[in-house]
């Protein structure tokens, strides 16, 4: 664990800077709000329905197709590092993993999910 | 000041394991989903800090990719995508008490009793020590040590989750693909 | 070393500490500044403009308008510092640090320059030392969580060309993070481990005779996915659908200003750097210096000047790629990342798996 305190430390201080420097203008900063700094930035145009609206299915698709593809190359990395002591059978093996992976990817392809319309 | 932060060094875990109960407790406590979610990446990191202080290096990383880069992610974009705010939450909320508790109860049983076999179970002493070939120094990293387990040990269900990662995209896709948008 | 610990009356190893820690965040804290004026005279040369010039200390030290970085900091410290009405307070708040920590991280596990002996111990370029088990696995991660900035400051202000901004660069981060990360496989295959200081030895030498051997030349391929991505992760242009300024102002940050701007911008030069040193690391050979196989008897500093050399030159070609192309339409992104980068990935990860088979 004594190895990681230098990555710790480094957390702490990017936490730290912003904070500092945050309370510090707050001393020396005019604050003199009004309601039209306080409008919403629509290039001058008053809002008329709320910003946070549906969006598209899609997005979602992409979030699940890229957690997919996470987690297997998350599978990838020990096995990348192990190749050679692995040898043939696991190439052999992860070709089954890969190979029904990449059927799900041309399924979708194919069902047109990784097209924007 | 310095046995304070020698101190606070040697007690990383139980830190980060409440810091992580207290992401937690914020995700269940907070009304505001976008909260819960943040709540929920907070204990996603804590627990990735405890991986690391038990130096299981590869599943921290692996619980950043996976938890905190990919599945909170999700999450976000779900409760960005859907107006919450159209609905009141009593609709949303309120009818489930009985359904909530059930499950909270089967869930503590099958929780309590993994945790009854990993602790007092006949093979509690194995799975509480570290495996030799980590501990005498066999393997290099433990990248290395999970290969071995996952591609000599558990071959099986390594490729049974392939076939899981297969459904779940084709069921994303399938569902996505009824509403057009 | 044991002198400045004797300074500091600490044990070497923690003034060592210290010194890394400094070094990493006071690098990204340093170029990052300096970078934006680059941006601007950049685009100005490219531009055929002149480009910021005015900017002068006590009216006379200008050093061609690199003093206006030092004026816009000043700036944004003493602007008025608004949190709209309409926005979700604490998390308005939270955003610019999301955004800003993991873009501090970045020069985290990447050796700046050869690891030297001195009184008997050994001391490493890097935040952490050899064989830690996280390796380049690290930035990968802290890669990820830059995601967290974008959409949590565009929901936080409830704006719509916020939102959009947000959601079109993280559903295009996440897109492209999957070719990433297939391609750093076949490198870490090749070294036969992700540990940095390992990937940066294994390119010292030649390649063919004539080539340094990097992975740029060994894997021509698997650099071109890389380097695309990490553009794309960056949300630099041809890539920058967070912001977009000709379709919708800011997209992100539009509700942002003063300090906590300042901390958004700070973080997306904090990302450039990350990618440049990533880059340099994983393909351009680290701190190594082309044609030498034995780093033995170079002194320290010039490996380091080496890699500040190389990570500073990407920095620039990261500039002069935003000024020089136009932005993809969102469909082309979308094609490129999951239709081409990802089977080229893929392709490029079974050929070397091929030729290693053993």
């Amino acid at each position: 664990m004594q190895g990681y305190a230098p990555i710790l430390l480094l957390v702490l201080v990017a936490i730290a800077m912003p904070v500092i420097v945050w309370t510090l203008s707050r001393l020396v900063r005019p604050n003199v709000p009004n309601a039209n700094k306080y409008m919403v930035y629509e290039c001058g145009i008053t809002p008329t329905t709320d910003a946070r609206e549906k969006f598209s299915v899609r997005y979602y698709l992409i979030a699940v197709m890229f957690l997919v593809f996470d987690v297997e190359t998350v599978f990838l990395y020990p096995w990348a590092v192990q190749f050679k002591e692995l040898a043939l059978f696991g190439l052999v093996e992860m070709g089954i993993f890969l190979f029904l992976l990449l059927f799900g990817y041309g399924y979708i392809w194919s069902k047109g999910a990784l097209t924007w319309e | 000041m310095e046995n304070l932060l020698i101190s606070l060094a040697q007690n990383l875990f139980p830190i980060f394991g409440l810091l992580a109960v207290g992401g937690a407790a914020l995700m269940v406590a907070s009304r505001q989903a976008v909260h819960s979610v943040l709540g929920f990446l907070f204990a996603m990191l804590c627990v990735a800090g405890c991986f690391l202080t038990l130096e299981a290096e590869f599943l921290g990383i692996a619980q950043l990719l996976v938890y905190a880069g990919g599945i909170v992610v999700l999450f976000l974009f779900v409760v960005m995508l859907v107006e919450l705010t159209k609905y009141k939450e009593k609709d949303i909320f309120q009818k489930q008490t009985k359904v909530a508790l059930l499950a909270v109860a089967g869930g503590l049983l099958v929780v309590g009793g993994a945790l009854r076999n990993a602790l007092f179970g006949p093979a509690a002493k194995e799975a509480l020590t570290l495996r030799p070939e980590i501990t005498n120094g066999a393997v290099l990293g433990n990248a290395q040590a999970v290969s071995r387990g996952l591609f000599a040990d558990f071959l099986l269900p390594f490729e049974i989750l392939s076939i899981i990662l297969l459904v779940a995209l084709v069921g994303a896709v399938v569902l996505a693909k009824t509403e057009r948008v | 070393m044991e002198t400045l610990a004797s300074l500091l009356h600490t044990s070497p190893a923690t003034a060592w500490m210290a010194v890394k820690v400094l070094m990493a965040f006071g690098l990204i804290m340093g170029i990052a500044p300096p970078l934006t004026w680059a941006e601007r005279r950049g685009s100005a040369m490219i531009q055929d403009r002149i480009g910021p010039n005015r900017a002068a200390l006590f009216g006379k030290i200008r050093i061609l308008g690199l003093v206006q970085a030092l004026a816009d900091g000043v700036k944004f410290f003493f602007k008025e510092d608004l949190v709209p009405p309409h926005a979700n307070k604490r998390l308005f708040w939270l955003a610019p640090l999301l955004a800003f920590v993991p873009a501090m991280l970045g020069f985290a596990v990447i050796p700046m320059g050869r690891s030297f002996l001195s009184g008997g111990t050994e001391y490493h370029l890097s935040l952490l030392d050899p064989g830690n088990g996280m390796g380049m696995l690290f930035p990968m991660a802290v890669g990820a969580m830059a995601v967290y900035g974008i959409l949590v400051a565009a929901w936080s202000s409830n704006n719509k060309w916020a939102i959009l901004g947000g959601m079109r660069a993280s559903a295009q981060m996440v897109s492209y993070e999957v070719g990433l990360s297939l391609a750093v496989i076949a490198i870490f295959m090749v070294t036969g481990g992700y540990d940095p200081h390992e990937i940066v030895k294994a390119q010292q030498g030649t390649f063919l005779g004539v080539l340094p051997n990097w992975y740029v030349f060994r894997q021509p391929f698997g650099f071109l996915v890389f380097f695309v991505c990490m553009f794309a992760e960056a949300n630099r242009l041809p890539f920058d659908f967070a912001e977009g300024e000709s379709e919708i102002v800011a997209g992100f940050h539009i509700e942002y200003g003063s300090m906590k701007f300042a901390l958004i911008g700070l973080a997306e030069y904090g990302h450039i750097l990350g990618a440049s040193a990533l880059i340099t690391t994983m393909y351009l050979g680290g701190w190594g210096i082309p044609f030498v196989a034995d780093h033995g008897q170079i002194p320290v500093i010039v490996t380091f000047l080496v890699f500040l050399t190389k990570v500073i030159a990407l920095c620039l070609v990261f500039i002069w790629v935003r000024w020089t192309l136009p932005r993809f339409r969102y469909d082309q992104l979308m094609n490129l990342g999951w239709k081409k980068l990802l089977p080229i990935s893929m392709a490029n990860l079974l050929y070397f798996a091929y030729r290693m088979r053993g």
